[in-house]
């Protein structure tokens, strides 16, 4: 609440998030590795900014858990995207996508 | 985010907050031991695993509370916590919270009560009548006077034959209806052994579609109901009548009952909500024409007999100003065509509202009045919470330093200071609702004791007193925290922590202002208390020169059990003569108007051989039996009192007070002189003179007044007046009544202090209201002046005790204290008593015998308050100078 620089990054792990999430379930610990993996190990998320944008997000209606039995048998909370969810991915993406070409032209401008 | 995901969170959240917890936990645990197993199957040793594991997480418990702070209704979660612990604080100082939930309490509880009477009786629509702002009054405006008519007093009666005019003319109105209420629209109900009187109204047959009102059974009246020719004896009876009378049997459209002994047939029932448009209310209503019968339905066609009002309801489009227009130009034509019965005969026109339009103004004012007085209070309320809050601020400085030092926001800190004081407001607001509930239930009882008025009687606490409290409680509880949060988290945290610290001067300049407003609040109320008291006093020190007390008041209308005028004469004759035997009696007479009840029957007189309006004496009058002055004590001056040969058929005599007689024979003896009375130019000789007495109001000057024989002139509406030798002799009086006519209903029984006391009735709400209002408010800033010096001395402390030990008097530690509050309560007193200056003035309507800059009443209140500010700062002056030096440095 307190860094100003909350809403943009908060925006920029929520899509981290989503898109994770789009190739199938995982539990939040494998969210935060896909997201590495992915990013090329740029962005490490840290559980105290995983967890409490994933309940935003299950709040939100995008995503939604079951608790199920992980790879090695133990109990996880496993995150899936909602339907609403992938409707926010594409939005989402286009809108980055957008920003991003206006960011990259102004920059080279 | 959808708005029923996000509800269904909020709710999930705060009611299964448990199982979410636990939820939470669960997760976080389980990713701690996937994360345990990852380096353990990396080959690190068990402990080392674990170790890594949890550094890699971070604090379990710090990443939940970042989980529940982004959780939807976060904010509710935080406020039920800040509610929870504001009431933990709240409970733990009872006297502060007694105080304040008490002071408002008593101002939120008045303007609530005020407000729903106000609500009731004239903000809301009449129940049952459609669209009830496009209804205007009509009504007989004077044209005599210079100036038109827009609402106030002078709006009065107009006859039948104007009415048709009238109706027949207009082109503004979709309908104009007409109606007759009061003395004679009351009738008796009789069922044989049980009369009952029914207030009613005599209305034209276009009533009920004028107003819009909903015939539930049966039919309304039809054009041919109301004929001069052949009246229709017809009735259409109040829903709640028919229920309370009639058992609502559906079968009641058809009978024939009997009013004021004459046979009438119901043919229809009102809507449920229906009475009247206004807070006079009806149960049954009846055509014009079909007014009681002999002289007085000859008397329906004549255009000088001026009895109906008139209601209209405007055509779509057709503003007030144009109907005003319209009605002032007929009136003008008709005053024209009939110059004889329409003198000075203008139409007015005016907004339709509860109170009649006589009383429009007085009402508007004494109800602002009312308001003005619960405001005030519940301002010195509020100023008195905020200045207690903001004391406790300063009280928990140390404890808010540490707060805001551990990182807590300011404006959380701000929000739990409010929610205190908002708090206090529900709490207040919630005690004051209780105490409405008590005041309208009393009120419930005192409102039919109203004289004239069949008022709507359902004062109850409803949803819209409850919305106004709390959205009230609400506005004050926010605003009363608001200043001393803002001042309290202002803290300087280094001193602070530190030590006591003494850096509250701020703080004390802010509560100062707020005692002085106190102070100059409650002086300004102390003042009107004072007026009010003593215009009481004055009022109830004047000698109505006849003795109210020890007299008894029965009433009695012949036409409710439907005597015509000569069965009427000889039961009156006869029931006189019965209740003359009563042993328990000293005196008894019967008399037309009961002094000082507000009722005034007038009678212009004029000397034999003068004519015209400028010439006449506008006297009143008042129709009696020979009793009557023995009765109240009335001494006779000169000549003698009325005697049995006074009679009808016998020359026509009269008594006259002293002023009627001075005005009339300056210098002269009257006895033996001769007057003229009324149009009709009915000569009397005056018999006897009798002192001047107050007749109307105890206010009134005095006026030229003269009696004449009951014997001579035939009322129908006649009160007993008995002088017992016992307690009283009601019950005897009744009983002869009963055996006489069992139809009779008894109108009214009461002694004169009861019905006499009416005549101040507004003076003494408001002066009983002043006075309890103003000595709270006193109380409440004597409190404030105790706070602020105590708070002074306290912040003084090390200083006085630095003081005495270099040699400071005692006396002078004193007079340093005593000081302060002394400017305080000067500087509140002297803007109290220049309010005061400014708007007593508003007041001078309501005030007897007393100016409103009266020097008395000003004197008073700086005097109570001076002494009451003296006393409230004595205490905390002397601690401050019985202080030990040493304890004093030592700290």
């Amino acid at each position: 609440m307190s860094q100003p620089r909350a809403s943009l990054l908060q925006g920029t792990l929520d899509l981290l998030i989503l898109k994770a999430l789009s190739a199938g379930e995982l539990h939040g610990l494998g969210v935060s590795r896909r997201i590495e993996q992915i990013t090329g190990g740029t962005f490490v998320v840290q559980p105290g900014s995983l967890f409490p944008a994933l309940h935003r997000l299950e709040e939100s209606g995008w995503l939604k858990s079951i608790w199920e039995a992980s790879e090695n048998n133990r109990r996880a909370k496993y995150y899936t995207l909602t339907k609403a969810g992938k409707r926010q991915l594409g939005e989402a993406t286009e809108q980055w996508n957008r920003v991003a070409l206006a960011m990259t032209k102004a920059l080279e401008a | 985010m959808r708005p029923l995901t996000r509800l269904c969170s909020i709710v999930r959240n705060l009611l299964a907050r448990d199982r979410v917890e636990r939820d939470l936990d669960d997760e976080l645990h389980a990713a701690l031991d996937l994360l345990i197993e990852e380096h353990l199957r990396k080959g690190t040793p068990p402990d080392e695993a674990r170790r890594a594991a949890m550094l890699q997480l971070g604090s379990v418990e710090s990443v939940k509370q970042q989980v529940r702070d982004v959780r939807s209704g976060a904010v509710i979660d935080a406020l039920i916590q800040d509610v929870g612990y504001a009431l933990r604080v709240l409970r733990r100082s009872p006297l502060f919270t007694a105080t304040a939930v008490l002071s408002l309490a008593i101002g939120l509880g008045g303007t609530a009560v005020v407000f729903r009477l106000a609500d009731e009786y004239l903000f809301r629509d009449p129940p049952g009548v459609e669209n009830a702002h496009r209804l205007v009054e009509v009504g007989r405006i004077d044209t005599g006077e210079a100036g038109g008519f827009y609402g106030g007093d002078g709006f009065d009666t107009f006859s039948y034959p104007n009415y048709l005019d009238y109706r027949e003319r207009q082109t503004v109105f979709a309908g104009l209806a007409a109606y007759h209420v009061g003395g004679i629209a009351k009738f008796g109900l009789g069922t044989f052994d049980n009369a009952v009187r029914v207030p009613g109204a005599f209305v034209s047959a276009n009533y009920f579609t004028v107003l819009g009102v909903p015939i539930a059974l049966g039919r309304g009246f039809l054009p041919e109901d109301e004929q001069l020719a052949s009246p229709s004896t017809v009735t259409v009876i109040s829903h709640r009548l028919w229920q309370t009378q009639f058992a609502g049997e559906r079968d009641v459209v058809g009978r024939t009952i009997h009013l004021n002994g004459r046979p009438f047939t119901i043919v229809g029932v009102t809507a449920p909500e229906f009475g009247g448009y206004s807070i006079d209310q009806q149960s049954l209503w009846v055509p014009i024409t079909a007014y009681p019968d002999g002289d007085d339905l000859r008397r329906v066609g004549l255009r000088g007999r001026q009895w109906l009002m008139g209601i209209g309801r405007l055509k779509d489009g057709v503003t007030i100003d144009q109907a005003r227009a319209e009605m002032a130009r007929i009136g003008r034509d008709l005053q024209a065509e009939y110059p004889d019965a329409n003198r000075r005969h203008g139409v007015g026109v005016a907004a339709a509202g509860a109170v009649p339009v006589v009383l429009r103004s007085i009402v508007n004012r004494f109800v602002g009045l009312l308001f003005a007085l619960v405001g005030l209070i519940l301002v010195i309320a509020c100023f008195n919470v905020a200045g207690i809050l903001l004391a406790r601020g300063v009280a928990r400085t140390p404890e808010l330093s540490l707060r805001l030092a551990l990182g807590a926001a300011r404006h959380r800190i701000m929000r739990l200071m409010v929610i205190e004081s908002v708090i206090v407001a529900a709490a207040g607001a919630a005690a004051g609702l209780v105490g409405v509930w008590g005041a309208l239930r009393v009120l419930g009882q005192l409102i039919p004791l109203l004289p004239l008025l069949d008022v709507r009687v359902d004062p109850s606490i409803d949803w819209r007193v409850v919305v106004f409290s709390v959205v009230l409680a609400m506005i004050v509880g926010v605003s009363c925290g608001l200043v001393p949060a803002r001042a309290a988290t202002r803290i300087d945290l280094a001193p602070m922590l530190t030590r006591d610290g003494s850096g509250g001067l701020a703080r004390l300049r802010v509560r100062s202002a707020f005692v002085v407003v106190q102070v100059a609040l409650s002086v300004l109320l102390m003042v009107c208390a004072l007026l009010f008291g003593r215009s009481l006093r004055n009022a109830g020190e004047i000698d109505p020169a006849f003795a109210v007390g020890g007299v008894e008041v029965v009433g009695l209308d012949l036409r409710l059990g439907g005597y015509d005028d000569a069965r009427g004469r000889e039961f009156a004759q006869a029931l006189m003569s019965q209740i003359e035997t009563l042993p328990e009696l000293e005196a008894a007479a019967f008399a037309r108007v009961v002094p000082l009840t507000g009722e005034r029957e007038g009678g212009r007189a004029w000397l034999p051989d003068e004519y015209g309006d400028e010439r006449a004496i506008d006297a009143s009058q008042n129709i009696v039996t020979p009793g009557y002055f023995r009765t109240l004590g009335l001494p006779l001056i000169a000549g003698r009192n009325f005697t049995g040969s006074d009679r009808a058929g016998a020359p026509a005599v009269a008594i006259v007070n002293e002023t009627l007689a001075r005005r009339a024979w300056p210098g002269e003896t009257a006895v033996g002189k001769r007057l003229v009375l009324g149009v009709s130019r009915r000569a009397i000789e005056i018999v006897g003179v009798v002192r001047d007495a107050k007749y109307r109001t105890i206010g009134e000057q005095p006026s030229p007044f003269f009696y004449v024989p009951a014997a001579q002139r035939y009322e129908t509406v006649m009160w007993i007046l008995i002088r017992p030798t016992g307690p009283s002799a009601v019950r005897q009086v009744r009983a002869i009544i009963r055996e006489m006519d069992p139809n009779l209903p008894v109108v009214r029984a009461a002694s004169l202090v009861e019905m006499t006391a009416f005549a101040l009735f507004p003076q003494r709400v408001v002066a009983w209201l002043a006075a309890i209002v103003s000595t709270i408010g006193v109380l409440l800033a004597a409190l404030g002046v105790y706070g602020v010096a105590a708070y002074h001395a306290n912040q003084r402390t090390r200083e006085i005790g630095v003081r005495l030990a270099l040699g400071a008097l005692r006396g002078q530690v004193l007079g340093l204290i005593l000081r302060h509050a002394g400017q305080l309560a000067a500087v509140g007193t002297a803007l109290g008593l220049a309010a005061a200056a400014l708007l007593t003035r508003l007041l001078e309507g309501m005030l007897y015998d007393v100016r409103p800059l009266d020097p008395v009443s000003f004197a008073g209140g700086a005097i109570v308050l001076g002494t009451l500010a003296l006393i409230a700062s004595l205490v905390p002056a002397a601690r401050a100078a019985s202080i030990n030096p040493v304890d004093a440095l030592r700290v």
